[in-house]
């Protein structure tokens, strides 16, 4: 075994067992100082680390089937579908109230992180392996799903909130787009903050996971560093695809056809 | 001739029937007054004229139309809604008054002429807004209605929490607009406004219309 990095599963299980002393002295602090938080770390410990253990496997799986010449994508457009439909059931419980809340949100994640994916694919900028597709697909999707939250969290709590000046504008004869378009921007903008924030920050305050994974796995960190560059390029992207999508379907869902507020804002 | 007639109109929301087959004509270029207790139904009767509602049943008809063949964009430009909360959008008194001629592409506008019309001097064009009294606020947002200069004007109590003098003034402007031939709508909950400036008042009570009992006005006429 080499000193610290495990080869195997095996290894990688007796790794995390001494580490995860680190994470039951959490657990027994937190239930000493009555923080509140045990169960539920040991509850999201034990989800995320099935749900990491389930894709690993499927992944495994993939790049059997992909070295023995199996045609795999089937598989893996399952699992982008999984992605979509689980990340758009997470964003509209942003908005609960919202008709087709659903259908906005994963169309909007789909349209950003498809999108994105496919640039990179189409740029060569990565290969049709299962090993690069179905990680950054999960980068993408993942980070698609917390730009629509935010941005449909946004836009609900700005109709609630400005429905004065909103009903104002359709009074002087606004199209429902115009009355809504400081909103939209207003969405797009907070939506994308913390993204555009950790672009600025990258290499200073953190090394995100991608290019660290690739350092330690003896990448040239420059050549790491591009790569680290390409799959911000493909966040962003996607991000503001999403963002975008998110404020014009869901304007069908503030407005009827007669320029009307809904009665659920 | 009038601008709109309503029929057997009703209105629901939240369960409760709002307006109960409501009965009622407004004449153009004249002021007719909704007047009647809180929650009667008097805001919601200026949005429906304004179609930023619909009724439930009944008929309204805009200029011998049925206002539900009204493309409610081009309506709501003729019959411009100026509600009771006078929300300011950001940025200067100017960009307010702009705002509405800025999206209906009117070349060459002149915000000065709407600015005095709502009875506020050109200083004020410069002013931030959202920094007004509710008394200028009232202005200024009859100023940015009267941009368009509108067929007609739905005022939803535009002098409440007014001043005495700022809502002399509001009175003298819309009753000068009167004048030139615009057709005013107007709610207020003060009879004795309502008596001092309008052509026709009309009492609404329980979602239903009644001429007020103690009213000289021609009311009747209006049929």
């Amino acid at each position: 075994m080499n000193p610290g990095f495990a080869q195997t599963p095996l290894e990688g299980i007796l790794v995390l067992a001494s580490v995860s002393v680190l994470f039951f002295l959490v657990v027994l602090i937190s239930s000493w100082k009555r923080v509140g938080i045990g169960k539920d770390l040991t509850k999201g410990f034990v989800i995320g680390g099935s749900q990491l253990a389930l894709v690993s496997i499927i992944l495994m799986a993939l790049i059997e089937w992909e070295s023995e010449g199996t045609f795999w994508l089937p598989a893996a457009a399952v699992m982008v579908v999984g992605m979509a439909i689980i990340s758009g059931l997470r964003s509209a419980k942003r908005s609960p109230d919202m008709p087709s809340a659903l259908r906005i949100t994963a169309t909007s994640i789909t349209l950003g992180s498809v999108l994105s994916l496919s640039v990179l694919l189409v740029a060569d900028a990565i290969p049709l392996r299962p090993e690069f597709v179905i990680p950054l697909a999960g980068m993408a999707f993942g980070n698609s799903m917390d730009i629509c939250s935010l941005t449909i969290e946004r836009m609900t709590r700005e109709f609630r909130m400005g429905r004065g000046g909103i009903e104002t504008r359709l009074s002087l004869g606004s199209t429902s787009s115009q009355a809504v378009e400081e909103i939209d921007r207003m969405a797009i903008r907070t939506a994308l903050i913390p993204t555009i924030d950790r672009m600025k920050t990258l290499g200073i305050i953190f090394i995100p996971g991608a290019m660290a994974g690739l350092i330690m796995a003896g990448v040239q960190p420059l050549v790491a560093a591009q790569f680290q560059l390409v799959i911000f390029l493909m966040i962003v992207g996607g991000g503001v695809i999403t963002s975008l999508a998110t404020v014009t379907l869901a304007r069908a869902s503030f407005f009827n056809e007669r320029h009307q507020l809904q009665d659920w804002v | 001739m009038n601008l709109y007639s309503l029929r057997g109109v009703r209105k629901t929301l939240s369960g409760r029937t709002v307006l109960n087959n409501l009965d009622m004509d407004i004449p153009e270029g004249r002021i007719t007054s909704l007047v009647g207790p809180s929650g009667s139904g008097k805001s919601t009767l200026l949005r429906i004229l304004n179609r930023l509602l619909d009724p439930d049943s009944g008929q309204v008809q805009y200029r011998g139309r049925p206002i539900m063949d009204v493309e409610p964009v081009s309506l709501r430009r003729q019959a411009v809604l100026v509600p009771q909360d006078s929300t300011m959008f950001p940025g200067t008194v100017e960009d307010n008054i702009r705002y509405a001629p800025r999206i209906h592409n009117i070349a060459d506008f002149q915000p000065l002429a709407a600015l005095n019309n709502a009875g506020l001097s050109a200083d004020y064009l410069e002013r931030d807004a959202e920094r007004l009294s509710g008394g200028e606020r009232k202005r200024v947002a009859l100023a940015r209605a009267l941009a368009l200069s509108p067929t007609a004007l739905l005022l939803d109590e535009p002098t409440s929490g007014v001043d005495p003098r700022s809502s002399e003034t509001i009175e003298k402007s819309v009753m000068g607009l009167r004048d030139g031939g615009t057709t005013v709508i107007w709610v207020t909950h003060d009879m004795d406004q309502a008596i001092r400036v309008s052509d026709f008042i009309v009492n609404i009570k329980n979602g239903e219309a009644k001429m007020p009992e103690d009213s000289e006005f021609l009311w009747r006429d209006a049929y």
